[in-house]
């Protein structure tokens, strides 16, 4: 079997020399495919002008496909591989060709997300008028209340506070070689061996492994619409201080529609991260239909996100206007796939609050833990969600 | 003519084994033999993710070393692992055994082998291996399948470093259950498989299941084209097709109605949620032509 072509010995006509030209088109286009996102650099323009050789000059088709596999690195990049490539490889008319990125280009995409990228037409004047629009409208809703008074400041700080030591308690490292075994109660052969080594093979000690406690997965859905106001920014301050300390944890804002933050909150810093929320078409403070979008996160998030050891919660007063049989079937098929729901309402807070609202009396008996958000029962909470 | 000269040759070959590969998974296919990059195949289920490999393997005739992840899958499992009961009887060998005749007991013949050594261990020929569903595997594992797929090594600190002879040709698939990690998908060429059209589908159900005759084969793609477009939890793919096709050829059915729907529905979905969508809309899709 004669060994295939490969990355160590190329074949003859990849070694062929490419024009100086065409050298630089394609190491311009590498350049513009990572300020999009996608994949680029070096050793990307490397194996594009590999390809380049081999394909370009006779299969267009296969050279637009081959680049394709080059550079995206997932399903959501391709159709911005599509748009670029057709832009600056066969541009209907001069006007409309992509340069190597400008100044301009680079810019924007650094300071906006991949979202406006793609929002982006041909023409520049036209995406630059829809990422100013998207971000004035939201900006005047955020910006508006960070300046906080005091009791909300100290708030703020629990909320950290309650975040660290929900971390503490739920980090859990396991080396990765024993991450395995660590499953249940069972006879550590590995162990046992090395432990008995230096008695000639006889079994005389026995190591059994021990039950590992398992780093639970959370995701959390935040309603941010008009009745939930007052204490949607306190609510994010908490998602955003648990998303940075575990890796696992995915959250989603809602009211008449899903988003996912969790991109948006893994800034480091809570500008950062308020900026990067701001760039999300959801439209803070409307109406609420928690139905309709625990039916969006079931079609699009759950498979990938609920599993049997997945801790559920939803901050939310259980106020809306949707079809609450909806609400109860979606958290009914919830319940049986997940470890724990966990529903935490401002409204128990009040004296004298019963949830008698159709929506959330529709989801309660599928909640496995009803409390309220704030006050004393803080250290209640984290003994919950840590269970 | 050699598989790795051209597109046209890789593609009728794929033919031959069966598969109906598109131009760009061909393209991306080529670039894996040429580029000796891996591969990360991404799709929803039962698009052939998984066959590609092992048509590929049984186009170049060489193995196919499957490796099927899993959360919690560790290095035992996916790359060695000591022969402990071995040991233990060549320690008990040894005891009476004459001086000067002791052997070591951490030599390679103690040495069981997993899918990933066994992949860089080949002597003769480059296998292909094939790491399915690598999203269900954790963090941890994929930080190990990096390193090696970035040097094709592997360190065993009692016998050494193994290097590859012959780098494997190495394809990921996944069911984006999870994200993978970046640097992963960084270090791999990267093809998405789409649910075939309707004219695709229809040749490959004629290939793969030539008895069940045309009009029944286009009722049966037509009509599953329809139901992907849905709302389903699990949409069928094209594994479903053919053993949907494979179940009315074994019942003799020569036409679809209500009842054979009703019948065979456990072939095409699967979860009683999608029964009900499909009873809902069923009126509707054998309305369609073709149907």
């Amino acid at each position: 079997m004669p060994h295939p072509h490969s990355f160590e010995n190329p074949g003859p006509e990849i070694t062929a020399a490419l024009s100086d030209a065409l050298r630089e088109k394609i190491v311009g286009f590498s350049a513009l495919a990572r300020a999009a996102g996608l994949k680029g650099g070096l050793g990307v323009s490397q194996d594009a002008c590999r390809v380049a050789a081999l394909f370009l000059i006779e299969d267009f088709a296969a050279f637009r496909d081959a680049m394709r596999s080059l550079m995206c690195l997932s399903q959501e990049q391709l159709p911005i591989f599509d748009r670029l490539f057709q832009g600056y490889w066969c541009p209907a008319d001069a006007t409309e060709m992509l340069q190597p990125p400008s100044r301009r280009l680079v810019e924007r995409t650094q300071a906006g997300t991949l979202h406006e990228l793609t929002l982006a037409q041909a023409d520049a004047e036209r995406a630059s008028e829809e990422t100013s629009a998207l971000a004035g409208a939201s900006d005047v809703d955020l910006s508006g209340r960070t300046d906080l008074t005091p009791a909300a400041e100290a708030e703020l700080a629990e909320m950290e506070r309650l975040a660290r030591r929900l971390w503490e308690r739920m980090r859990i490292p396991l080396p990765r070689r024993l991450a395995g075994w660590m499953r249940r109660r069972h006879l550590h052969m590995r162990r046992t061996w090395r432990r008995n080594l230096c008695h000639g093979g006889e079994l005389l000690h026995l190591v059994l492994s021990g039950k590992s406690p398992r780093k639970p997965r959370l995701v959390l859905l935040l309603d941010v619409s008009g009745s939930m106001e007052n204490h949607s920014l306190s609510l994010l301050r908490l998602v955003h201080a648990l998303q940075r300390r575990f890796r696992n944890v995915s959250s989603f804002a809602f009211n008449t529609r899903l988003v996912e933050l969790t991109p948006a909150l893994r800034a480091k810093r809570w500008d950062a991260a308020l900026r990067a929320m701001s760039s999300l078409s959801l439209g803070w403070n409307g109406g609420t239909r928690i139905g309709e979008c625990l039916g969006l996160f079931a079609r699009h998030h759950a498979g990938r996100l609920l599993r049997r050891d997945t801790v559920f919660v939803v901050l939310s007063d259980g106020l809306d206007t949707g079809d609450p049989e909806l609400l109860g079937d979606h958290m009914r098929s919830f319940h049986a796939r997940v470890q724990r729901i966990v529903w935490l309402n401002p409204l128990l807070s009040i004296e004298g609050y019963e949830p008698l609202a159709r929506g959330m009396a529709a989801a309660l008996p599928f909640v496995d833990v009803f409390a309220p958000v704030y006050d004393s029962t803080l250290p209640g909470l984290e003994r919950r969600i840590a269970d | 003519m050699s598989l790795e000269t051209s597109l046209e040759a890789l593609e009728q070959g794929f033919r031959r084994h069966g598969y109906m590969a598109e131009r760009p998974l061909i393209t991306a296919l080529f670039l894996l033999l040429r580029l000796g990059r891996p591969l990360l195949l991404e799709g929803h289920a039962g698009v052939g993710k998984t066959e590609t490999a092992k048509v590929l393997a049984a186009l170049l005739g060489v193995d196919l070393i499957r490796l099927q992840c899993y959360e919690g899958l560790d290095v035992n499992a996916a790359v060695y692992e000591w022969n402990y009961q071995k040991q233990l009887l060549a320690l008990k060998a040894q005891e009476h055994a004459p001086r000067g005749q002791e052997t070591a007991i951490f030599g390679r013949e103690f040495l069981l082998e997993r899918p990933l050594l066994q992949a860089i261990s080949r002597e003769d020929a480059p296998a292909v291996l094939l790491i399915d569903e690598v999203d269900r595997a954790d963090e941890e594992f994929e930080a190990f399948l990096l390193e090696l797929l970035s040097d094709f090594q592997i360190t065993v600190p009692e016998i050494g470093t193994i290097r590859a002879r012959h780098r494997p040709h190495v394809i990921l698939t996944s069911n984006r259950v999870r994200e993978l990690s970046d640097a992963l998908k960084r270090r791999c060429l990267y093809h998405w498989i789409e649910y075939p059209e309707a004219a695709k589908e229809l040749e490959i159900v004629q290939v793969k299941v030539p008895e069940l005759g045309e009009p029944l084969a286009l009722q049966v793609v037509s009509l599953v084209q329809a139901l992907r477009g849905l709302r389903l939890e699990k949409p069928p793919g094209v594994a479903e097709t053919l053993d949907w096709a494979l179940a009315l050829l074994a019942l003799g059915q020569t036409r679809i109605d209500r009842d054979v729907i009703a019948a065979t529905q456990g072939c095409l979905l699967k979860s009683t949620a999608d029964f009900q969508v499909l009873a809902r809309h069923i009126d509707a899709l054998l309305a369609q032509p073709n149907a």
